[in-house]
Formats: structure tokens, sequence, C-alpha cells
């Protein structure tokens, strides 16, 4: 269970304050925001590539407070899985070495059918050698995705996983999203702006973000 | 997936960039392999060359050359000295051994060295096959001789006139092998070893043959830079006693050839010097001295006084030098040195570019790479893994280009004494593998991880969030 209680976080003179919140285990949540009112942050936060200045943020009842900077690192790579709002893939590894260092570096065991299931899965079978430059903007997003639950994280966040999309192919990748986190029993949450997103999930909570 | 592989992806990304790293890298390794094999193997060779040789007597002229063509064999001789005189020297009481040597002819290259039986034991010469030469015309061949030129026992051939290949062949004296030496590591190795009467007697015949007209001034006759052996044209009837004395010593079949009956053959230099003072008193009355000449003579001291007095000794002497091989050596390692010590600084500010291009092609990867490791830090990679990516990657290239370098330098000595094997009487093995060449390979890779290490410290400091947000 993820949990935010009166969290700010402040860049200079900004301030964003968030609502707080509580996902709940398997649980599928939409975050909408306008740009600029703070959606990236959240999820920065949430995943510990960002400290909060006020407020707490806990996991399953620990608080983030007492995460060293070696306890985050062993955070994501066991219980989170991010999807950034560009796929950041590593260019110079073909698409299954992508899926392959995900899975080194999450020094989680994965079993030899995983991979080729999600690539199945995602619609990338048969991409498995190929160079991830020629993969075009939906596949790489579907890679993205593949990527980011390779170690079955518990949270999966994704940042505007939409953004770039057409209607076809965000339907597509947000019933992906929905569907491998079923599969694996992730909680996910999705910030965005996307008003599209609202059809498929059902949960979905505005960015309240106050400031002052 | 490890982190040699991702490594190896970066590096094989960029094949241009990668191989300019591995190039000057690998420039730079091999020159200062090259010049560590040639300076260790060249300096050792030449010192123990030189093992128990005290001074070198010879001809007036370039110390250093006198050195070099009588112990290295590399350089002309710097003439003859009359065998009266150096008998003299070696019956000085301050020296232990005196080791005449009569150069002048060749055969395929190889010297022909006339000298006595105690250069062979000198230089640690055993026969490994035949005997040693007991007769004029008799030759013993040094181990590396019988391997290249195919020469085997019993085999005959005619030495050339001149040190170096080619010249007059003289055609009607042939030296038979009578035996083959082991091989000791020096350059005797390369040499066709006789005694002083075959070298004589070559040149008399040639003198008699062709009908040179010699005056007798020597030294104006070394036209070809080889040196001719004059001597006057001994009545070969004398001192008989000793012959049949030797002929006694000699196995039957030797003994058989009546025309050997030529004086002095196969004989220490002692006796030698016995011989030519019989011979001295047997020709009584003769106004006519012995003439006979050699080329130099390898002297060993029997106190270590002798360092001081002798060679001031021999240097009065009108015709004579004398030349102390450690001194010589030392003075060539020195103008050599200055050589090798530019082209070392040159080798390692090769080695300094190449760290600085790692240095350069990692720092600017940075740029381009940052997301990627923001995006490694988010699947769980630490700030240490990073930064050990980055290191591992300039190691790789600096190992790459060393291991190359080391490659190539061996490579380019093999190749170049196989070039000049023919030639070549200081050989250095490209082979040879040397503790500093392990030494070299650690400290590029040393340098290679330091050269990595700013762009590594950026990959820990990276601020993962930041980066992520702006792409
Ligand atoms: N590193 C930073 N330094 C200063 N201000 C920042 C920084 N990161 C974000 N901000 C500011 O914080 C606010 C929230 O930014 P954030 O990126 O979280 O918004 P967002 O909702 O993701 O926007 P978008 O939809 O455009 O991605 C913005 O006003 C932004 O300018
Ligand atoms: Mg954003």
């Amino acid at each position: 269970m993820l949990q935010l209680k009166q969290v700010i976080k402040k860049y200079g003179a900004r301030r964003i304050q968030f609502r707080d919140y509580q996902f709940e285990k398997g649980g599928q949540h939409a975050i909408i925001g306008a740009s600029g009112s703070g959606k990236t942050t959240f999820l920065h936060l949430v995943a510990g590539l960002l400290r909060s200045d006020e407020g707490e943020i806990s996991w399953n009842e620990k608080s983030y407070h007492s995460f060293s900077q070696n306890d985050f690192d062993e955070f994501r790579s066991q219980t989170i899985g991010i999807i950034f709002q560009r796929p950041h893939l590593i260019r110079t590894l073909n698409v299954l070495d992508n899926l392959r260092l995900a899975a080194f570096l999450s020094k989680n065991e994965v079993d030899d059918q995983w991979l080729p299931d999600l690539l199945e899965k995602l619609g990338l079978a048969g991409k498995e050698n190929q160079s991830v430059t020629t993969l075009s903007q939906g596949e790489s997003q579907r890679l993205a995705i593949a990527r980011a639950v390779v170690h079955r994280p518990e949270l999966l966040l994704a940042d505007e996983p939409t953004a770039s999309l057409d209607d076809q192919n965000c339907d597509r990748v947000l019933q992906l999203l929905t569907q491998v986190a079923e599969e694996t029993g992730a909680t996910l949450i999705i910030t965005t702006h996307d008003q599209r997103v609202k059809k498929i999930i059902d949960n979905t909570i505005e960015l309240i973000h106050e400031p002052i | 997936m490890n982190l040699f592989k991702i490594v190896w992806s970066y590096l094989a990304a960029k094949p241009l960039n990668t191989f300019l790293n591995v190039f000057l890298m690998s420039l730079g390794v091999s020159i200062i392999t090259i010049l560590l094999l040639l300076s260790t193997q060249f300096e050792e060779r030449i010192t123990k060359n030189a093992q128990g040789i005290d001074l070198v007597v010879g001809a007036k002229g370039s110390p250093l050359q006198l050195i070099l063509s009588s112990i290295y064999h590399i350089d002309y001789p710097t003439g003859n000295i009359p065998l009266e005189e150096a008998q003299k020297i070696a019956r000085n009481r301050m020296v232990k051994q005196a080791l005449p040597m009569s150069l002048g002819d060749n055969y395929q290259g190889r010297r022909i060295v006339g000298t006595d039986t105690a250069y062979l034991s000198h230089f640690g010469m055993k026969i490994q096959e035949g005997r040693r030469w007991e007769k004029k015309m008799e030759a013993v061949i040094g181990a590396e001789v019988a391997e290249t030129l195919g020469l085997g026992i019993g085999d005959e051939f005619h030495g050339a006139h001149g040190i170096g290949g080619g010249g007059h062949v003289h055609d009607y004296a042939a030296y038979t092998v009578v035996g083959i030496a082991t091989p000791t590591g020096l350059i005797p190795d390369q040499l066709i070893l006789t005694s002083l009467e075959s070298v004589w007697h070559v040149h008399d015949s040639h003198d008699h043959d062709h009908d040179h007209d010699h005056d007798e001034d020597h030294k104006d006759h070394d036209h070809d830079n080889g040196v001719h052996q004059h001597g006057n044209n001994h009545d070969h009837d004398h001192d008989h006693k000793h012959d049949d004395q030797k002929e006694t010593k000699k196995n039957k079949a030797v003994a058989t050839s009546p025309s050997d009956d030529s004086d002095g053959e196969g004989m220490s230099f002692e006796e030698i010097q016995r011989l030519q003072k019989a011979r001295a008193a047997a020709q009584a009355g003769n106004v006519r001295a012995d003439d006979r000449e050699i080329t130099a003579m390898l002297i060993t001291y029997r106190t270590p006084n002798a360092v001081i007095q002798f060679p001031r000794m021999v240097n009065q002497i009108g015709e004579l030098q004398s030349a102390s091989p450690a001194f010589e050596t030392a003075r060539l390692f020195n103008l050599i040195g200055i050589g090798v010590s530019l082209l070392q600084g040159l080798a390692y500010v090769i080695v300094l570019v190449a760290a600085l291009s790692v240095f350069i092609a990692l720092y600017n990867a940075m740029k381009e790479r940052k997301y990627d490791l923001a995006i490694m830090r988010t699947m769980g990679a630490s700030k240490g893994k990073l930064a050990t990516l980055l290191m591992m990657e300039g190691a790789v290239l600096a190992f790459l280009g060393a291991a190359f370098g080391l490659i190539l330098g061996h490579l380019t000595i093999s190749l170049v004494t196989g070039f000049f094997s023919q030639t070549d009487t200081l050989g250095v093995d490209g082979q040879l593998f040397l503790v500093q060449e392990l030494y070299l390979l650690i400290g590029a890779v040393v340098l290679g991880v330091i050269s990595a290490l700013i762009p590594a410290i950026q990959a820990y400091k990276i601020d993962i969030s930041e980066t992520l947000a702006e792409g």
C-alpha cells in the first residue's frame, strides 16, 4: 500500500503541494493534471527519485524518510517499475537485451520464457534481435512497458504513456498496461493530462495542487 | 547480460571512436614494448658477449670499431697488427689469456675467424658433432651457421674475401667442416672458426695465385674493407720435428693426407708462440723478421690492477691500440640511451594522448549517455555500478590498446629480426616476454580507469529525476 500525507515539493520559490492519497495493492489509478501541475514530480517522489520537502510518503507502512540511498536503489530494483514520458531505451542494445538489462539490474531471477512471453504480449514478437533504433514510436513505447515489468514490480508507474499516441494506440497501450498490471499483480498508477484515459481506467483522481 | 556486455555495446556502437582510442594506445605501447625488448636484450647480449674479455688489442683506429668488429662482429676491423707485437703483449705477466683473431673472409655472410681452440672454450662452445680443428683448412662452425646454412660435417666451402658477404672467392683453398659447436646464445654461434694458419694459408695462396704486388705498407691495402692477411711466404719444410710430434696425436684418417703439413695447425696460441720462437731460432741468421699478422687479440687480465697499467702500455706500442669492451659499450649505451630516452618520451606522450582521447570520448559520450545512466538507476543500478561501468569502459579501451600494442611490438621485432637474420649478429628475440610488459599492461589499464574517472564521477552524481524530467 502506497500512502502520501501532506507531501510538499519545493523548486526554489515554486511549491507543489499534493493531496493525500492512499493506493491499495492491486488497484489501478489515473492521476489527471494539466501540464506543469506536477505529475512527473509526483511519480518521481513515489519512485524515490526525488525526496519530498515536507510530508510523508510510505510504502507498506514504511516511511520513505527511513530509506537510505541504497535502500531506494534496492526498492526500485525490487518493487517499482517506471514508464517515462519518453521510452528512453538503451540504443546500443537490441530489443531483447534491453529487457535482459532490466532483469540484470533488478538482480531478480527471470525464467527463460518470461521475456519472450512479454514481447509476445506487447506485440513485439520476432523483433528480439532488432536494434531499438529501428522501432516505431508505438513499438518503443510498448518495449518500455515490457522493460518496466520484467522484474514483476508491485508498483507500476507510468508518466503520460499516451501523450504522443493516436486514439488507437492510446487504447492499446492503456489496455496493455492494465492487463500487464493485472497479470503481475502490480498496483498501477498512471499520471496524465489525457482525458482519453478515463475511458479505460475508472479510478481517476485530479492531481490537486495548491500553490501557496 | 553483464556489465561487460553493456560496456561492449557502447564501444561497438562507436567503432571509429573506439578504433582511434585503441589505436593511439597501441601505438604508444608498441613503441615502449619495442624499446623495452630491444634495450634489455641488446644490453644483455652486449654484456654477455664481452664477458671475460677485459681488453681488445688491435690496430689503431676507432676503439669502438675495434670492439664492434672483434667481439660483436658487426663492424669492419680497424686493420691488422703484427703477430710479433701481439705475442709480446700476450706474454705479459698481467695477461691471463690472449685469444688471437684473424678476420678478413666470410662464407655467405658468416665471418671466418682464425683463432685458436681456446676461443671455443672461452665462449663455452662445446663440440656437439665432430671435433675441433686440428689441421689447416679445418673449420668448426657455430650452431646457428650449421642450422641456417645447412652445413654439416665433411662439407666443404670456399671463403670469400671481405667480411660481409660477397667479395672475391678464394676458390683454390676449401675449408672442411670438421665440427659443429653447441649453441651458446652468443655471437660465436654465427661464426666459422678455424685456425690462424688456415686464414694465413688462404691469403698466402691468394697472394701467390693472383700475383698481387704488395708493398711493405699493409695499411694502404684495405681497399675493400676486408682485411688482407699479408704474410711472408714461409718455407714449409722447417721444424718437421714438431709436425711429426703433432701427427702422432691425430687420428689416422686425417694424418694420411700428405699435403697438409703446414705449421701450427690446430694449436693453441701458446703453442703458436712456442712454434714461432722455435722458428725464429731455426731461422737464425735470416734477416727477414716474421711478419705474420693478426687482426685483434682478446685479452683477459690476470689481476684487476692491470686495468690501469696495461692499456697504457699497449697504446705506447706504435701500431697498436687497446680498447676496453666495458668502457666502449658503456659509451655506446650512453649514445643509444639518448635516442632511446627520446623515443620513450615520445611513446609516453602518445600513451598520455591516448588516455586523454579516452577521457574526451567518454566525457562527450556522457551528454547522450546520461539518459541511459539515469534509466539504469531507475531500474535499480546503484551509483557505484554506473561509475564502475564508465571506468570499465576506460579500462577495456586501454586494455585492448595495450594488448594490441604488446602484440604489435613483438610482431615488429620478430618481423624485423626475421628480415635481417642474415646479417643480424645481435639478434633480439621477439618471442621473449618480459615482466615489465605485464606492468605496462597494468599501467595502461590503470591509466584507462583514471581517464574515465571524471566521467565516472559524473555518472555517480547524475540527478536521475532532473535528467529524466528533461527528456
Ligand atoms: N528541477 C526543477 N527545477 C525547477 N522547477 C521545476 C523542476 N522540475 C519541475 N519544476 C517545475 O515544477 C512544476 C511541475 O513540473 P512537472 O514536470 O512535475 O509537471 P508535469 O505535470 O509533469 O508537466 P508536463 O505535463 O508538462 O510533463 C513545473 O512548473 C516545473 O516548471
Ligand atoms: Mg511531466
